[in-house]
């Protein structure tokens, strides 16, 4: 245990120091960063089958090679003002750790926009701010070529709300 | 080189279990007289021993060998087989199923209970060793002996040497080889050493003294009476010819007489069979010419030979396939009994065939018993390999896919047909073959996963043997249809429901023998498991002859529950349907077999889990038959795909009883809201699939006239599930929500369509909970307020 966490810790101030990849997207006007190692795919914009009784933002579930996973609208879930999806529209698959075990989704956004490489220094600590997007999801703040990117936490981001396991239920099931 | 040999202990616990269940169906139907069960048995315990003290189990190897060591007896006829000695054996398989789990962190073995019976077990050996030795006379005894003596002593080694004048007293050795020819398979060994020169040769003296092996099931006395008048001329030596444990190869070699000039040098090839083992060579001379007429260049010899040694016959064939043209040989096996070459022998003198290929010894040989124990077990191991069931599901997934991606490349094809000026018609053939291919690929790999019922059959002749024991009723158990197959999940979750219907059967249906001539039955009843096919689904049927179910009682009793209300009318089927009914037991004694509380609602609670039903019929007197419905596999659904506003959803057939066209006149309102369905002398409730989902009404408010109406069933209630329209019914692959997603209630998981898009199948159970919980709930609170006003207005 001790080992793994040393080796975890010794993984992550590599990534600190040459930098770590991150993957981002646009929403509304906003630029959003991602860790590009959660990232399993991009895919372009097909119809998804609605769940009922679901939040507006779970847009619905999607046939992903044989895997039903679900879908959910960045825009709507950060409270932005709707917008058609179109031929740039696009589907970010990604690992979300969810504690016992890790599960598939996707994240609708307006499109990818770059990947950049980031060092630890140049990330600033998530100011307090209020709206859709609270301050737990953000891990940092970057200032690339006067844009300002935002740093999310999907485990965070994709485990609240709806979104997360009920412990209990799970336990039933076994 | 140390290995690893915890990577073995799963095949060796699975090995063990396999083994146990031999080894219990072979003592349940233990007959005294067939070998084969014993040995069986034996084995089975034998090669859990030995795979225990391999990994260290030493309790379990320990106890296992007591067992073993019991059972060896048994096979020897040491122990006779007692009904009692049976029992103990039986306990000791559970005890080794214990002991077993105990060492993969199951619940520790009772030491108590494996001590007791270990004791039990020295018992029953000290008692046997003791009966064997001191009455040795038991009935048993002799006839081991004569059998052994029989399977050892087979014919007679007689060292016969003459004295050297018997010829002058008109003795003929000859003749008295051929009579003891006449008692069967002779074999004559000529002992030249006292033969003296030439020169000193006397021809009236006889110098030749002879081995004899006679094979024939003849008596000493017989042999000596042939000799009876030589008797005193002569040194003669009878000896019993015990089976000799000698693998070899009798060889006959008669080349023909050019062979020399053919390049070949016999005293090459004895010299290559001595380098296999010991090479004994006699030759034969008969052939050879006067000393006038032989050439040097032929050769008049042949040879009969003996070669102790473990090589295969092939080995031997090989030396000499130079000379197989040239010459005739015959191998014959000399195998570890006696037996063998006095029949291969018998074989041969028959039958003069250049070259003897043929292995004797492989249909005579071996003892029959051996014979039939291989047969018994080679199909088992040729026919089966153990596969991670994840690796499986794997292989069932990837070919579901392939079929959607046939389904779409088949669209494609469609669509292209109507493109002018294409071709399309070799495309159509490629597309029609792999259309047919994977619907073939994925109905071979969906039976993977099914296994015969009968996985779960054989435990049943134990628990009957053991619960009819305890309650002393005399049962007969009859099983069919136990080929019929079934998913292995579906199997392994089978297994406790039936347990409880059939333990239900022997201690609340079947009545004690004494009841049982009552009522003019007979003193044994019977339960019948009886597995069968029917549409997509395996049905199982529990039945028994007992007195059937007592529908007073059942009502009397559900009254006093509250399940039902007193005045309610109820069906003689639908009140048989109360005992399904959480917190419902019968029985007057609560037994230590059932009735513990978990009713029969668990049982149909579990089965439906696995999306099946259960029913019961019964009439009183004559038995109740139990039925359970049961899915092929859970991985696949009979699916009845019905529109629900924009969306396919997916209504498990088995839950459909009928699909009707609802007028608006048939829906009789109750409180303004047209609820209820008048459908088959029943008022069904509606769920309004929009409404409970919450999908926008729209389209509903358009043409309000019809509505289509699925009604569906779950544990006995019915509803009426409205929906827009009905697509077609097929078989769907059923997929987890929860896997990436979660669980949903009112939805079982997905599938996808020919398509390529999701589906979501709707839970018939949950949808059914979920819509008439509200309306029971809020039902209940307005009553409750009536009774609360009316009691306050009578204060």
């Amino acid at each position: 245990m001790s080992t793994e966490n040393w080796q975890q810790k010794s993984t992550e101030t590599q990534h600190n120091s040459e930098g770590q990849q991150y993957l981002s997207f646009v929403l509304d006007a906003e630029e959003y960063g991602i860790d590009i190692l959660r990232v399993q795919e991009l895919r372009g914009w097909t119809p998804v089958t609605p769940v009922p009784d679901m939040p507006e933002y779970i847009k619905g579930v999607l046939n992903l090679r044989g895997a039903i996973i679900p879908v959910v609208d960045l825009r709507k879930r950060f409270g932005l003002p709707e917008r058609n999806y179109g031929p740039t529209t696009v589907v970010i698959v990604i690992k979300v750790d969810s504690g016992s075990k890790e599960r598939i989704m996707g994240i609708i956004v307006d499109a990818v926009a770059e990947t950049y490489t980031l060092s630890q220094d140049q990330i600033q600590p998530p100011p307090k701010i209020g709206g859709g997007v609270s301050a737990e999801f953000i891990t940092g703040l970057v200032a690339q070529d006067d844009k300002m990117i935002v740093l999310m936490d999907i485990d965070e981001l994709m485990n609240s709300d709806e979104l997360s396991i009920d412990v209990q239920a799970l336990s039933n099931i076994e | 080189m140390s290995i690893d040999l915890s990577q073995f202990i799963g095949t060796f616990l699975e090995e063990s279990y396999e083994g146990l269940d031999i080894m219990e169906s072979g003592l349940l139907n233990f007959d005294a007289s067939d070998e084969e069960t014993i040995n069986t048995i034996f084995r089975a315990a034998h090669s859990i021993k030995g795979g225990a003290g391999t990994f260290g189990f030493t309790g379990v190897a320990d106890f296992t060998h007591v067992v073993e060591t019991l059972l060896d007896e048994m096979r020897a006829k040491k122990q006779e087989a007692s009904p009692l000695l049976v029992n103990l054996l039986l306990e000791s398989v559970d005890c080794i199923k214990a002991l077993l789990e105990a060492t993969q962190d199951g619940p520790e073995a009772d030491p108590q209970i494996i001590n007791q019976v270990q004791d039990r077990l020295q018992e029953a050996l000290g008692i046997g060793t003791v009966l064997s030795s001191s009455a040795p006379t038991s009935t048993e005894a002799p006839s081991t002996s004569q059998q052994q003596s029989a399977a050892q002593l087979i014919g007679w080694d007689i060292e016969f040497i003459p004295n050297v004048g018997v010829l002058q007293s008109g003795h003929e050795p000859a003749f008295m080889l051929e009579a003891l020819a006449e008692l069967g398979t002779l074999h004559v060994e000529s002992l030249t050493d006292t033969l003296p020169t030439l020169s000193e040769l006397k021809p009236e003296n006889l110098y030749v003294s002879w081995n004899l092996s006679l094979h024939c099931d003849c008596s000493e006395a017989y042999i000596r009476e042939i000799f009876e008048w030589i008797e005193d001329e002569c040194e003669l030596n009878i000896a019993p010819a015990i089976a000799r444990a000698i693998i070899g190869w009798q060889i006959h070699f008669a080349p023909h007489v050019e062979i020399l000039q053919t390049g070949n040098e016999p005293s090459l090839m004895f010299e290559a069979l001595s380098d296999f083992g010991r090479l004994t060579v006699s030759p034969e001379t008969e052939k050879l010419p006067p000393l006038i007429d032989l050439c040097s260049d032929e050769l008049y010899l042949s040879w009969n030979m003996t070669l102790e040694s473990d090589c295969s016959k092939e080995q031997v064939l090989d030396i000499f396939e130079w000379v197989e043209d040239a010459c005739e040989l015959e191998v014959i096996a000399l195998s570890t009994t006696v037996e063998n070459i006095l029949t291969s022998d018998s074989a041969v003198s028959s039958d003069n065939s250049s070259v003897k290929s043929e292995a004797i010894t492989e249909s005579v040989g071996s003892s029959t018993s051996s014979l039939t124990s291989s047969k018994a077990k080679s199909p088992i191991e040729a026919s089966s390999i153990r596969v991670d069931t994840d690796k499986i599901d794997a292989l069932i997934n990837r070919v579901g896919e392939l079929v959607i991606t046939q389904a779409m490349l088949g669209q494609v094809g469609d669509d292209l047909v109507d493109v002018a000026g294409v071709d399309t018609e070799r495309l159509q053939k490629g597309l029609e073959q792999l259309e047919r291919n994977t619907r073939d690929l994925q109905e071979d790999v969906m039976r993977v996963r099914m296994l015969p019922v009968s996985f779960v059959f054989n435990r049943f002749p134990r628990l009957v043997h053991d619960v009819s024991g305890k309650l002393s009723k005399k049962v007969e158990l009859i099983i069919s249809g136990e080929q019929t197959e079934i998913d292995k999940t579906v199997m392994e979750k089978i297994g406790d429901p039936m347990v409880h219907l059939v333990r239900n059967s022997l201690d609340h249906g079947l009545e004690e023998p004494a009841e049982r001539i009552a009522a003019g039955k007979s003193e044994t009843g019977t339960v019948t498991l009886n597995a069968y096919h029917q549409g997509g689904f395996v049905v199982i049927d529990i039945v028994d002859d007992g007195r059937g179910l007592n529908t007073e009682k059942i009502r009397a009793k559900a009254l006093e529950r509250g399940l039902i209300k007193a005045d309610q009318k109820l069906s003689e089927d639908e009140i048989n349907g109360l005992i399904f009914k959480p917190g419902f037991s019968t029985a007057d004694v609560v037994s230590d077999l059932s009735g513990r509380g978990v009713g029969l609602d668990v049982v149909m609670r579990n089965i439906e889990l696995l999306g099946g039903q259960v029913s019961v019929k019964s009439e009183a007197g004559k038995g109740s038959a139990f039925s359970i419905k049961l899915p092929l596999t859970l991985a696949i659904l009979e699916g009845q795909l019905v529109r629900v506003h924009e969306d396919t959803y997916v209504i498990p057939l088995v839950s459909i009883v009928e699909t009707i066209v609802v007028k608006k006149e048939q829906k009789n309102p109750i409180a303004g809201e047209q609820k209820l369905l008048h459908f088959r002398d029943e008022y069904i409730s509606h769920l309004d699939l929009k409404k409970l989902f919450h999908l926008p009404r729209a389209e509903s408010a358009v043409s309000t006239d019809t509505t289509l109406v699925a009604i569906v069933e779950n544990a006995g209630k019915k509803v009426g599930l409205v929906v827009d329209e009905l697509y077609g019914q097929q078989q769907v692959v059923i997929k987890s929500l929860e896997v990436n997603f979660k669980r949903i209630e009112g939805l079982s998981g997905a599938t996808i369509l020919g398509d390529g898009s999701v589906a979501l199948i709707l839970d018939v159970a949950g949808l059914i909970q979920r819509g008439l919980n509200f309306e029971a709930v809020s039902a209940e609170i307005s009553r409750n307020k009536l009774k609360n006003e009316r009691t306050q207005r009578i204060l």
